[in-house]
């Protein structure tokens, strides 16, 4: 079967440490040449306080807390310079205390009828338990499925039903990897660079394998 | 005859591959043992050509590379060759003397340091690495070797061999060691200025040159080289300081077949009369070699072979996508094209033998009729 | 316990039944420890004074906004090529292209009119800058579809003090690599 195409696509990477929320406003990242300025003044402020720092542009947006950095590219652009962003924030910012990498893909894919909608929430879920026990019209929120790679990442993948595209499923990947006690931050970048496209790859491969089992 | 059966323990073989983007010469030097220059990759895989050539014959004759030299630095020239080294248990490494240079270990330096990816430095890098680790697990393979005008790089002596075969540096030059380290002065990171991607200008006036013994037979490598006429330099500096007499029957064409790597004194004081000239196209900037330069080429000898014609279909793709790239992109082409082979075969035994010559993959004789051809 | 949700989505529901998004209430966080897991949940609701209070035991995690395409354009990539400049000619740039959607294809070279790329990124038409081609459909929120041909140059830092002197410190270790006793 073709490859299935998400009808709306997006990724992020997260990262856990410690961080200065107020540094990361769209001016510093302008200032840097990381954003071009036009994006950056054109940009929508949701949060700038000592808790949090949350911006979104026209591509991209930013969250960030003492505690986790976000970066994510929005589904009107393509993912690929998302790396370079986040990369090159921490180039710069080179002494920041990092813990964890998280690697992520989120896809909105379209099925061909609610038939097949339906199915696929019936192989995913099977129902016959539960409609045994509970009254009313049992259905599948969400599910998690997680499992270690040989080389130490953790993927867990999250599948609910679309809320953005007619009989759709959303698939929510996440390759997670811890950082080394000593230069985390370095070898964490390096995994960034190294990984991304095998990630983004990987997350749409195993969503099309599973949809079509599900679907058969 | 099948490009998978290998050569015979007296045979010299030269095998040059050219995709049209970067060039690899396979040697056979006598009783299975090879040496492997340059490197580029198979279109349609991520390995290394030597390798896949060597493979094929289905003997283990990665484990008998005796010698692996880079001629130059430049990424497209070179693809591929870490693999080949990894695979090569018991090769040595050769480079230019002027990789020895703090201002190129810099260079590779900042590869490893930039954020631009994909540097005309990677290869070499990770080339690097394996040499530390080689160091340390097969230290009696002997240091890193650095390539100079007429250094001696491998000695294959006669008794206990078919023949008896020798791999020399001819180049580079004191002189163009110094011209070479300017030009990388320039691409040295600093502080404040732009990351880039290293992108390989030609010429390269750090290339090595090589030249080969085996038993009767001579072959001239002629790399990346050009000639600037200037004393000390490039052709010329090899001209006035060669210490082989014997003319080789075989040349590998300098630097595409270019007009600025055109020394005719080569042609008379270091070939053969009608030599057998190979010629590997490049196709990315300006595409070599030009219709003058076959023209060239093809007046000095009868026996001259390209390995590729440099002109490769695109890949298919959609029509909405095929319609937007022609919009918005003019003089398309594809820079990679098929690993066109051309190989010579010699008995060594006997020098009044005639070399067998095969092609492979697109590779062709250039006769002077298509040469001149409108 | 966590709070009553409302069934709202069910695979096997009558897909009539699927607008109701909007009354969705909070989607609490994992009990795992997973980064992102959690981000871009198409069903979690915006802070609403109306609807009540998460309890105290529930992890809360901080949230990408949901992946939506509600109010904004959604690209679909068709194409998408990694170029390099490896020359600059009067008006026009000459770049090698690598295929990212299929890597397995060879480089191609092109040739680009300085006009086909964003006026903010002209200063980066320099040789060996690199740039992303991005050939798509883009969907807007009216419905209408374009092919869309986008160059974008890619925005790294320049060169810092700090990372210069890692690169001499990397050249200084080369050292131990680079010597010959031949």
């Amino acid at each position: 079967m073709s490859e299935r195409i998400p009808e709306i696509n997006g990724a992020s990477i997260a990262l856990t440490g410690s961080f200065n929320p107020k540094i990361f406003q769209p001016e510093w990242f302008a200032r840097q040449g990381l954003l071009p300025a036009e994006e950056a003044e054109g940009a929508q402020v949701r949060a700038i306080v000592p808790q949090i720092c949350q911006f979104e542009t026209e591509r991209f947006y930013v969250q960030v807390t003492d505690q986790q950095f976000l970066a994510g590219s929005k589904p009107s652009t393509d993912p690929a310079p998302l790396p370079d962003l986040v990369r090159g924030t921490f180039f710069i910012l080179e002494h920041t205390p990092v813990t964890a990498l998280g690697l992520n893909r989120q896809m909105h894919f379209a099925l061909g009828s609610e038939e097949e909608w339906h199915r696929v929430g019936d192989r995913l879920a099977p129902k016959d338990g539960w409609n045994e026990i509970l009254g009313g019209r049992p259905g599948m929120l969400s599910l998690i499925i997680q499992t270690v790679m040989p080389e130490g990442a953790v993927f867990t993948f999250r599948i609910e039903p679309s809320t953005q595209v007619k009989n759709g499923i959303y698939f929510d990947a996440n390759a997670h990897f811890s950082g080394l006690e000593k230069d985390s931050l370095n070898a964490l970048m390096e995994i960034a660079h190294e990984q991304w496209e095998g990630t983004q790859a990987y997350a749409s491969k195993v969503a099309n394998h599973i949809l079509d089992w599900a679907s058969k | 005859m099948s490009r998978s059966i290998p050569p015979k323990a007296d045979e010299l073989e030269i095998s040059i591959i050219g995709p049209g983007r970067g060039e690899c010469i396979i040697v056979h030097l006598g009783d299975g043992e090879w040496c492997v220059i340059d490197s580029c990759n198979a279109r349609q895989s991520n390995e290394a050509v030597a390798v896949e050539y060597l493979q094929s014959f289905g003997n283990d004759a990665l484990s008998k590379v005796r010698l692996i030299v880079a001629t130059h630095w430049h990424d497209d020239h070179i693809r591929g060759l870490a693999s080949t080294y990894r695979q090569a248990p018991n090769a040595r490494f050769c480079c230019s003397t002027a990789l020895s240079s703090k201002e190129f270990k810099t260079l590779l330096a900042s590869a490893g340091v930039s954020l631009s990816g994909r540097s005309g430095v990677d290869e070499m890098l990770e080339i690097s690495e394996l040499i530390r680790q080689r160091r340390e697990s097969a230290p009696e393979l002997g240091p890193l070797q650095y390539a100079i005008e007429n250094r001696a790089l491998l000695h294959l002596p006669k008794p206990g061999r078919s023949f008896s075969s020798s791999v020399t540096a001819l180049s580079p030059s004191d002189e163009t060691v110094s011209i070479a380290l300017a030009q990388v002065a320039d691409l040295l990171p600093k502080v404040g200025e732009p990351q880039h991607r290293i992108v390989n200008h030609s010429p390269n006036h750090a290339s090595v040159v090589l030249w080969i013994e085996a038993g009767c037979r001579r072959v001239l490598l002629g790399a990346d080289l050009e000639h600037t006429n200037r004393n000390g330099q490039g052709w010329k500096a090899i001209l006035s300081s060669r210490q082989d007499t014997v003319p080789a029957s075989l040349f590998k064409v300098p630097h595409h077949g270019s007009e600025n790597a055109d020394c005719p004194d080569i042609w008379t004081e270091m070939l053969e009369n009608d030599p057998v000239a190979v010629v590997t196209p490049f196709t990315a900037g300006v595409r070599l070699p030009k219709d003058a330069d076959i023209e060239r080429l093809a007046a000095r000898t009868t026996n001259l072979y390209r390995t590729s014609v440099a002109s490769v279909k695109p890949p298919v793709r959609e029509a909405s996508v095929e319609r937007k790239m022609r919009q918005d992109a003019q003089e398309r082409r594809i820079l990679d094209g098929q690993p066109g082979h051309v190989r010579v075969r010699w008995s060594v035994q006997d020098p009044g033998s005639m070399p067998q010559i095969e092609v492979f993959n697109g590779a062709l004789r250039v006769s002077a009729a298509s040469a001149l051809a409108p | 316990m966590p709070p009553k949700l409302q069934t709202i989505f069910s695979i096997g529901r009558a897909s009539s039944e699927w607008k109701k998004e909007d009354e969705l209430m909070y989607r609490w966080g994992s009990n795992t420890d997973d980064l992102g897991a959690f981000q871009g949940s198409p069903a979690m609701a915006h802070e609403d004074p109306k609807k009540p209070p998460l309890p105290r035991s529930v992890a809360i995690k901080p949230v990408a906004p949901e992946l939506t395409a509600a109010g904004q354009p959604t690209l679909r990539t068709r194409q998408l090529w990694e170029g390099t400049v490896t020359e600059v000619r009067d008006g026009h740039f000459l770049a090698t292209l690598n295929d990212r959607t299929n890597p397995q294809n060879p480089d191609e070279q092109a040739l680009f009119d300085v006009y086909e790329v964003p006026q903010d990124d002209h200063s980066f038409i320099k040789v060996g800058s690199s740039f992303y081609w991005t050939i798509g459909t883009e969907r807007t929120p009216a419905g209408q579809v374009k092919n869309i041909s986008a160059i974008n140059f890619r925005r790294i830092p320049a060169w810092t003090r700090s990372a210069v002197t890692k690169v001499s410190a990397l050249a200084n270790h080369l050292d131990d690599v680079f010597q010959s006793a031949l």
